[in-house]
């Protein structure tokens, strides 16, 4: 596999992605985004961490090169991430009323332990979703973990997701727009139990490939 | 207590409205008794015993609880003993036939493929995308009926589509046999233990309905079907051979438990309908194009809320001028008419005047109702009975 067909992979299964991270998204978008500019913002924001979890990813599959393939495909690591990064949405989902302040939402604990963010936590959130949602196991991460793999070297393999990332990423796109609907409180409420229940699904997937299974198939 | 009419008879006067005379009341129940006889006609006279009785039982049901709205002005009361016995006589029914065709609720992959799954109305928004998108319908039931399975996609689609034409989100209230069942647990106490329930969360079911068709279209699997319907319970579900089984078994069992029984039991609200069921969105839009309505008249409401506490789908808000206003969740069950004590809520045909009190758009609307109940929910009574008759006698 070569390494520009990286682009041609995360373009074709960049609608799989979206189940998973384009809901995720949006909520935060819908949720934080007051006009289009802010919502491209974060955007910018949420996809750069989401870039660091592909980095990863890259680190991973260059590993998994060096080793042969002997590396297991979902690594307790990565189950873990899924398991944090569910529980957070769902107390992010459930604690944060509509109109009210920052203060109940789960960024605020980062403020905790980084107190000179200030207002920089939205931002800081948004980058640690991102890169939580790019650690996330989705089926064509697994046709990528393999075609970086077999680039060879580190460099190659860090190539290879990058072009992945920019092909999932225009599926992307259109959300600055879905987050500038934050203005009406109800569409920003729905999108939080989208949190909610994409939460329960992290958890329940994380669950199960800690115990060796596979979300959708036992 | 009774009042005297400009003519003379005698009329029930109740706080909730104003019942009609015993003759006025026989004969508004009378067109219903005969579409009732013209729908279990074949049962009646053609049928087995067991299926005679059953057709005669529906019959006198019926027409009896039309009778009550006729005879004491009111729906909700009466409504709720048809909508109930519908609830729970559908499982019942439902799963005698299981039993009797697989002797099990379980249902194998291998029969799923063979498309032996009965299609319900739930799994309708998730087939409409990728329907579209890819000319799929994402159900492993049969697109039209078979002899041995008459519940198929078109069928429901059909019966739902109609419905909601007539009713909007009626249908939820007068039609869904699932709401029955969660209304049959909410009606247990005289009073709710919890009494505060956010309003917000009557938008979770747009959060449940965006993911599942989006999870649906991209999957290409009914993806409340195959993992969040409670109603699973009651009906049937995979057969639990792996770990994928055994979770989705114990998330309908748990959502069951949770939305259908316990939740409707302490807080008297349908909390399965109000707060997750991913059909009541779509049927909420259907209010918008749907002629009859609910109205609150400003002049005559009082603020007291005793329509937003008997509203079981929290669809009654306060506006800014402290009246009560019914909303797009409204399921037409007429509760919060039969609570008000000033009889300021009414059912209206949009577009009209509301004129207190005028039980014109009321009739017109039970009148809408009771035909489709007779049809759809009856027939479903008449099967159950027939099961039950067999299966006791």
């Amino acid at each position: 596999m070569d390494i520009e067909t990286g682009f041609l992979l995360g373009l074709a299964s960049g609608g799989a992605c979206l189940v998973t991270c384009g809901p995720l998204a949006a909520a935060f978008l819908t949720a934080e985004g007051a006009n289009l500019k802010q919502c491209i913002a974060l955007l910018t924001i949420f996809l750069s961490g989401r870039f660091l979890g592909y980095c990863g990813w890259a680190v991973l599959a260059w590993l998994l090169g060096r080793a042969i393939f002997q590396v297991p495909s979902g690594s307790t690591a990565f189950s873990f991430a899924g398991l944090v990064l569910g529980a957070w949405l769902i107390y992010y989902g459930i604690s944060k009323p509509v109109d009210h302040s920052h203060k109940s939402c789960p960024g605020s604990i980062l403020k905790s332990f980084s107190p000179g963010l200030g207002n920089y936590q939205v931002l800081f959130r948004g980058g640690i979703w991102g890169f939580l949602s790019g650690l996330q196991v989705c089926p064509p991460f697994f046709a990528a973990i393999i075609g970086a793999a077999r680039t060879g070297g580190l460099g190659g393999s860090l190539l290879f997701f990058f072009l992945f990332y920019l092909g999932t990423g225009i599926w992307f796109l259109p959300f600055p727009f879905v987050g500038t609907l934050g203005r009406f409180r109800q569409v920003a409420q729905v999108a939080r139990f989208c949190a909610l229940l994409l939460g329960a699904y992290y958890i329940y997937s994380g669950l199960i490939t800690l115990t060796g299974g596979s979300p959708f198939h036992g | 207590m009774a009042e005297k009419t400009m003519l003379g008879k005698s009329r029930i006067q109740t706080p909730h409205g104003q019942g009609k005379s015993w003759v006025a009341s026989l004969l508004w129940t009378l067109p219903v008794v005969i579409w009732a006889l013209l729908m279990f006609s074949k049962g009646l006279f053609h049928g087995s015993l067991a299926e005679r009785v059953a057709a005669i039982m529906t019959i006198a049901f019926l027409a009896g609880v039309f009778f009550w709205m006729m005879r004491s002005g009111e729906t909700y009361r009466p409504r709720r003993i048809f909508f109930v016995a519908l609830g729970f006589l559908f499982p019942f029914g439902f799963i005698s036939g299981l039993i009797a065709q697989r002797g099990t609720m379980s249902i194998s992959l291998e029969q799923m493929i063979l498309g032996n799954t009965p299609f319900c109305h739930l799994a309708l928004p998730m087939m409409a995308l990728p329907a579209v998108l890819s000319k799929t319908i994402i159900f492993p039931g049969s697109i039209l009926p078979k002899l041995e399975n008459p519940r198929a996609f078109a069928t429901m689609l059909a019966l739902w589509f109609g419905a909601t034409l007539i009713l909007g989100r009626g249908w939820c209230g007068w039609g869904c046999f699932f709401g029955g069942i969660e209304e049959g647990f909410a009606s247990f106490r005289r009073k709710p233990l919890i009494q505060k329930i956010s309003s917000h969360w009557t938008l979770l079911p747009w959060a449940v309905l965006l993911l599942v068709v989006v999870g649906s279209a991209i999957s290409l699997v009914p993806f409340y079907c195959a993992w969040l319907c409670p109603f699973k319970t009651v009906t049937e579900f995979p057969a639990v051979t792996s770990t994928k089984t055994a979770v989705q078994f114990g998330i309908f069992t748990t959502l069951f438990a949770a939305l259908v029984v316990v939740l409707p039991f302490l807080t008297k609200k349908r909390t399965q309908c109000a707060f997750f069921c991913p059909l009541g969105p779509v049927q909420s839009l259907s209010n918008k194009i749907n002629i009859f309505e609910l109205k609150s008249d400003p002049e005559r409401c009082v603020s007291c809320g005793l329509c937003e506490k008997a509203c079981p789908l929290l669809a009654i808000k306060r506006d800014d001028d402290g009246v009560r206003q019914v909303n797009m969740y409204c399921c037409r069950c007429g509760a919060c008419a039969d609570a008000c004590p000033k009889k300021a809520i009414h059912f209206r045909i949009k577009g009209t005047p509301l004129i207190v009190p005028s039980s014109a758009p009321r009739m017109m609307f039970l009148y809408a109702t009771w035909i489709f109940a007779t049809m759809f929910g009856g027939s479903i009574i008449a099967a159950s009975l027939v099961k039950m008759i067999g299966h006791f006698f």
